[in-house]
């Protein structure tokens, strides 16, 4: 008996610490977004420095973007088509890749390509400036932070998201149609015509708002990880690929509650 | 010289500053004048950069209380921070200049921040600072492309753009070469002798010695010993003379 609550208690000390600095590191995380949300009227002050942002964080990814989804949604009509002509379905290809491209790959792709590379440059420049205390002379100098730097990254994402979503949408659905029409026979017009039949507005709304949803967060934790980058040229890296990696793993967890939601709501 | 009247602008009573667990300072009280230049000495690792850091608010204060004109710094607010930090120029060690912005840009910052002057405006008083530094002409360069010992004069231009009447330097003479060295140095003594407050956290005995008024020790988390500069020239405590020759770090 003995043994055993000695055991449990190396199990609660072994699970106290990680449980503790993850207990840390979400309140410090909800702190960060409170002084985002306090912000926001300062920073809306200049806009100049949100399209600056808005220039390098989403039309700077929206090549990535389309070629990416192009690419999936390419590949998605050609694998269905192969796959369903067996069975004489090749012409629900467009309703599949229509939906499929609409609701979920689309907005996670877009998602995940502008994590990797807007997260990940967000993070390694503010890891940069806090290792070489520009960010502590902007607070000497009478500036926020969250104000001059967070902020605005965090608002360029959230209203630049469902743009480079939309631009992701007609990539993946002009790949499946390029497909259709090359490879399994199917007219441009039909094509359209299902796409069209297939889709719901609300399915466009609901993935276009996540995704402006998930930008604002893509930004604020390319944020936090940044601006708690440790010293050295070493920790600018750790702190771009943890940035890249959490951003990742909350798109695609977030997606799947949405979609999740959406299944109980029934929208 | 310190002189027995002299107002103190700055009063540090019982400082406690910890980096985790690990404490850094612990019941440090040290008294600055107005007008004089004081030098903190002590080695590596005894928290005088942090003391300088704690003064402007960038490092959290575990105790104790910091009076600058009678007001606790410790206890101030976002907006209370922004007012004591117009009054306080910090001269990087690094020089910090922001890399995204040129060398002008970087010089206007403090004034767009807190004045209404116009973009003009803080352009001439940009290009009169570099002359008074001497480095003109070098208004549209990046950080990138200035030497280090250029980006830590424009670093400490930077802090000194709103006239500050206190001004906390953290090393500003560490790996320059001796004509920029001897250039903050006579900076440092042209603002001492306009009367602007200054800390100045080094190891560079001699540029110490050329610009103190009075000299702090800090030694185990404490003031040690602060004297006058003359007075710790000819101190023969141990400590002060090992650090004097270089015999400790």
């Amino acid at each position: 008996m003995m043994r055993l609550t000695h055991a449990f208690h190396i199990v609660l000390y072994r699970l106290g610490t990680p449980l503790a600095n993850a207990g840390l590191v979400t309140y410090e995380f909800l702190v960060l977004f409170g002084e985002v949300i306090r912000c926001l009227p300062r920073a809306l002050r200049s806009p100049g420095v949100i399209m600056e942002r808005f220039q390098t964080l989403v039309s700077g990814a929206w090549v990535l973007v389309m070629i990416t989804s192009f690419a999936t949604g390419a590949a998605l009509a050609l694998q269905f088509g192969q796959g369903m002509s067996r069975f004489g379905g090749k012409l629900y290809v467009p309703n599949i890749v229509a939906f499929a491209i609409i609701s979920a790959l689309g907005p996670v792709f877009a998602c995940l390509m502008v994590a990797a590379r807007s997260g990940g440059s967000v993070a390694a420049e503010l890891g940069s400036m806090r290792v070489t205390q520009q960010i502590d002379a902007l607070k000497a100098l009478g500036s926020d932070p969250n104000e001059k730097l967070v902020a605005p990254i965090v608002i360029a994402l959230f209203c630049g998201m469902p743009f480079l979503t939309f631009l992701a949408d007609v990539a993946g659905i002009a790949g499946g149609l390029l497909v259709s029409m090359s490879s399994l026979g199917i007219a441009a017009p039909l094509y359209l015509q299902k796409t069209v039949d297939s889709v719901r507005f609300i399915d466009l709304v609901i993935s276009l708002a996540k995704t402006s949803v998930f930008g604002g967060i893509i930004g604020l934790i390319s944020c936090f990880i940044g601006l708690r980058a440790s010293s050295g040229t070493s920790g600018i890296g750790i702190a771009t690929t943890a940035a890249i990696v959490a951003a990742n793993i909350f798109v695609l967890v977030a997606d799947l509650l949405v979609t999740k939601i959406q299944w109980m709501l029934q929208w | 010289m310190v002189k027995e009247d002299q107002i103190i602008i700055l009063a540090i009573r019982d400082l406690e500053t910890r980096f985790g667990s690990h404490r850094i300072h612990s019941g440090l009280t040290l008294d600055v004048y107005k007008g004089e230049l004081l030098v903190l000495f002590g080695g590596s690792g005894t928290g005088k950069s942090t003391l300088l850091r704690a003064i402007i608010g960038l490092d959290p204060v575990a105790g104790g209380s910091i009076l600058l004109d009678d007001q606790e710094l410790t206890r101030l607010n976002a907006a209370g921070w922004r007012d004591v930090r117009r009054k306080i120029g910090y001269s990087f060690q690094s020089g910090a200049l922001f890399d995204s912005l040129t060398v002008a840009e970087n010089l206007e910052y403090p004034l767009q921040e807190f004045t209404s002057l116009s973009r003009q405006q803080r352009r001439e008083a940009a290009t009169e600072m570099l002359e008074r530094i001497a480095l003109p002409g070098i208004e549209k360069l990046y950080p990138s492309e200035l030497s280090g010992g250029m980006q830590k004069r424009v670093g400490m231009a930077r802090a000194l753009m709103l006239n500050p009447p206190i001004v906390l330097y953290d090393e500003p003479t560490a790996g320059l070469d001796p004509a920029n060295s001897k250039m903050i140095t006579a900076l440092m003594q042209s603002l001492r002798s306009r009367g602007t407050t200054g800390i100045l956290v080094t190891h560079d005995v001699p540029c110490a010695l050329a610009v103190a008024d009075r000299i702090a020790f800090l030694q185990a988390g404490k003031i040690a010993i602060v004297q006058n500069r003359e007075e710790i020239k000819d101190n023969p405590d141990e400590r002060i003379t090992a650090y004097m020759n270089g015999d400790v770090a």
